[in-house]
């Protein structure tokens, strides 16, 4: 996903001016001039000059593909689907895993992203089972990680 | 060290359990550094209960083996999938990654593995020869040199990972942002944390480095615009074939990285993980052939990859000679050693020479053993690439959830990790470098810390950066790397009446 130069130096000189400002409302430390906002102040400074490079050099260039080229995403829809179940199934499982465990989120989250991407289904609902019981066995079991289990019985 | 102290180490190091100790601790640190996300740092920590009941040198040499095999095995899921196993691995994974992408996972792996065991066999060396020396010449770095060694490593960075250095310092600048949040690393003071109780701890850059990496390429890999490695030739694969031209062809390179690793690794604070990156640098920097780096070339991978394990063994100067930890693995080590009631410091060299010199030993055996595991390792990974995609990628994932939550066993860090891939999936295909946001992010605090100390002591005056004997020459090697490319850029678009005049 390519975006135009003159977008990516806007925003880093908006972020590069946020970080300015936030770092103003940064309590000072008594005593010292030099404080918690020292730091931030100077990557806001250094990254506004750099993002008014970059938005000159999109000035200059003028890209002919447009504000944002999305061309590598056009085509073929199961590309698209599996990049949106790989997302969202990363964020609904930062909600979902403590919940229902990682035995089933695995299986949920792997098993269709398998499917999606082209596996055959005996394929991938042994290899889906396979790596939830491993992975469950290798970082609770063995590793002490406390993966939450959720309804499912393990075997250990 | 005398004659009586070595031949007692060997008489140590050489019973059956330290062995047995080396060999286990070997194996494990195969295993945790090969699985992504899971570190050095948290192998050696998980060790720790184990040691309780071990004698002092079985019980150190299992932390030596575990942790130069896990460092070393960082290597082969960075080649492979693109995940980098540390962040000194992060310093090259382009690199290696790359050379698999061109059917050269072999040779990658290889180079890894082979030229590390060659660059932790010279700083086990050096440890051996120069320690004392080089830990009383790290003992005079003050804030000011520590300033400039963290610059120069972020500046090499920067200037080395991108076409357009501007690219390459807003990458390095966002890390150094990501690394202010939290609690300020001077006053104590809550930044940027938004209220958060968990961004109070800060943004750790271990789910960062598997999103910006792993979870990146996953998402470039569905697009149109992807390129996957091709399969291992499974019949006739042989590890470690090439190395020795490898060897013949680049052997300042290898010279260069094991002693930049060495040297860095033995200052205090500043551990192994900074090395890879300078030597990386350097090596571009001298190289030949710069314009191949970032296309699977094998020069920086040897630099980079042999300063790695260097910087490691050379980590254990400061933290054997003076007590003084190094980095995380070796803070872990001094608390085991004083446990056991070996006291690191001079005093251990002087009351009971035999005892430090049979730990260093057991970095030569560790380092041997990296020969044969890492042959086996380069044997078993061919399996890796031969998984096919649909079914590889969701275990890809999976690893990088499981591996983002163990950093605190939270979900907060899967979270940072999905921002991390989005956002590096979005600055990678805007020509913005991955590795200086994660280096920013590692050595933010360092720079940040020495700068705010460095500005209290000089009261705000930038000439007291320069004082110093050995922070004025870092000061004007960092001055030199910075302006150089500057004024080659300027002079080579200087028209040529007027070169000539000049």
């Amino acid at each position: 996903m390519r975006i135009d130069d003159r977008i990516i130096g806007g925003a880093l000189a908006l972020l590069s001016l946020a970080i300015i400002l936030g770092a103003r409302g940064l309590p000072s430390v008594p005593g010292t001039t030099f404080g918690p906002a020292l730091m931030p102040t100077l990557i806001g400074i250094a990254m506004g000059v750099l993002s008014i490079r970059i938005f000159i050099t999109g000035l200059l260039q003028k890209s002919s593909a447009g504000w944002f080229d999305l061309s590598e995403w056009k085509g073929a829809s199961r590309p698209v689907f599996c990049a949106v179940w790989t997302l969202a199934g990363i964020a609904l499982g930062i909600v979902l895993l403590p919940v229902i465990g990682f035995p089933l989120y695995g299986l949920a989250f792997a098993l269709p992203l398998m499917l999606l991407m082209g596996a055959r289904p005996i394929h991938a609902v042994l290899t889906s089972v396979g790596l939830v019981l491993v992975a469950q066995f290798v970082f609770a079991r063995l590793l002490f990680v406390p993966l939450p289990a959720g309804p499912l019985p393990m075997p250990w | 060290m005398t004659i009586d102290a070595f031949i007692g180490a060997l008489g140590i190091v050489f019973q059956p359990a330290v062995l047995i100790a080396i060999l286990g601790g070997a194996l494990y640190g195969l295993f945790i550094g090969a699985i992504p996300g899971l570190t050095a740092t948290m192998a050696t920590a998980l060790l720790v209960p184990l040691t309780f009941y071990m004698d002092p040198i079985p019980a150190i040499a299992i932390i030596v083996s575990t942790t130069a095999m896990a460092i070393t095995a960082g290597d082969i899921p960075g080649a492979l999938m693109r995940i980098p196993g540390t962040p000194a691995s992060a310093a090259y994974v382009e690199e290696s990654y790359s050379m698999t992408l061109k059917g050269r996972a072999e040779t990658a792996l290889s180079i890894g593995i082979f030229f590390s065991a060659i660059g932790g066999l010279v700083g086990a060396l050096v440890l051996m020869i120069s320690g004392p020396i080089l830990a009383r010449i790290a003992l005079k770095f003050s804030s000011f040199e520590f300033f400039w060694l963290a610059l120069l490593g972020l500046m090499t960075s920067a200037l080395v990972s991108a076409k357009d250095p501007a690219r390459g310092f807003i990458s390095l600048l966002l890390g150094i942002l990501i690394s202010t949040v939290g609690l300020d690393v001077t006053s104590g003071q809550p930044r940027f944390t938004f209220g958060s109780i968990e961004l109070m701890g800060g943004i750790s850059f271990i789910p960062t480095m598997i999103g910006m990496f792993a979870l990146a390429e996953v998402l470039r890999g569905f697009s149109s615009s992807a390129s996957f490695p091709p399969a291992f030739n499974t019949a006739r694969i042989r590890p470690f074939r090439g190395m020795g031209k490898l060897l013949m062809r680049y052997p300042l390179s290898l010279l260069r990285g094991a002693s930049l690793g060495t040297a860095i690794g033995a200052l205090p604070g500043v551990g192994g993980d900074v090395s890879a990156w300078i030597a990386y640098g350097v090596s571009r920097r001298f190289s030949r052939t710069p314009e191949k780096f970032g296309t699977g070339h094998e020069e920086g991978l040897i630099e980079a990859t042999s300063s790695n394990n260097a910087g490691l063994s050379a980590a254990w100067i400061p933290a054997l000679v003076f007590g003084i930890p190094g980095d995380a693995v070796t803070a872990i080590a001094v608390g085991v050693l004083f446990m056991k009631g070996l006291n690191p410091g001079p005093r251990l060299f002087l009351e009971n020479p035999t005892m430090p010199m049979a730990i260093i030993m057991t970095f030569f055996v560790a380092n041997l053993l990296l020969f044969p595991l890492g042959w086996l390792a380069i044997k078993g990974s061919r399996h890796i690439l031969a998984v096919p995609r649909n079914l590889i990628v969701p275990v890809i994932l999976i690893c990088c959830i499981l591996g983002s939550f163990a950093i605190n066993n939270t979900m907060f860090g899967v979270g940072i990790m999905l921002i991390a891939g989005i956002v590096g999936y979005i600055l990678e295909s805007n020509g913005f470098p991955i590795a200086p946001v994660i280096l920013g992010l590692v050595l933010g605090p360092i720079l940040e810390r020495n700068f705010i100390m460095s500005m209290q002591i000089a009261d705000g005056n930038l000439l007291g950066f320069f004082e110093r004997p050995i922070a004025a020459g870092l000061g004007i090697v960092v001055c030199s790397v910075a302006l150089v490319p500057l004024l080659s850029r300027v002079i080579r678009h200087l028209p040529i009446s007027t070169r000539s005049e000049k």
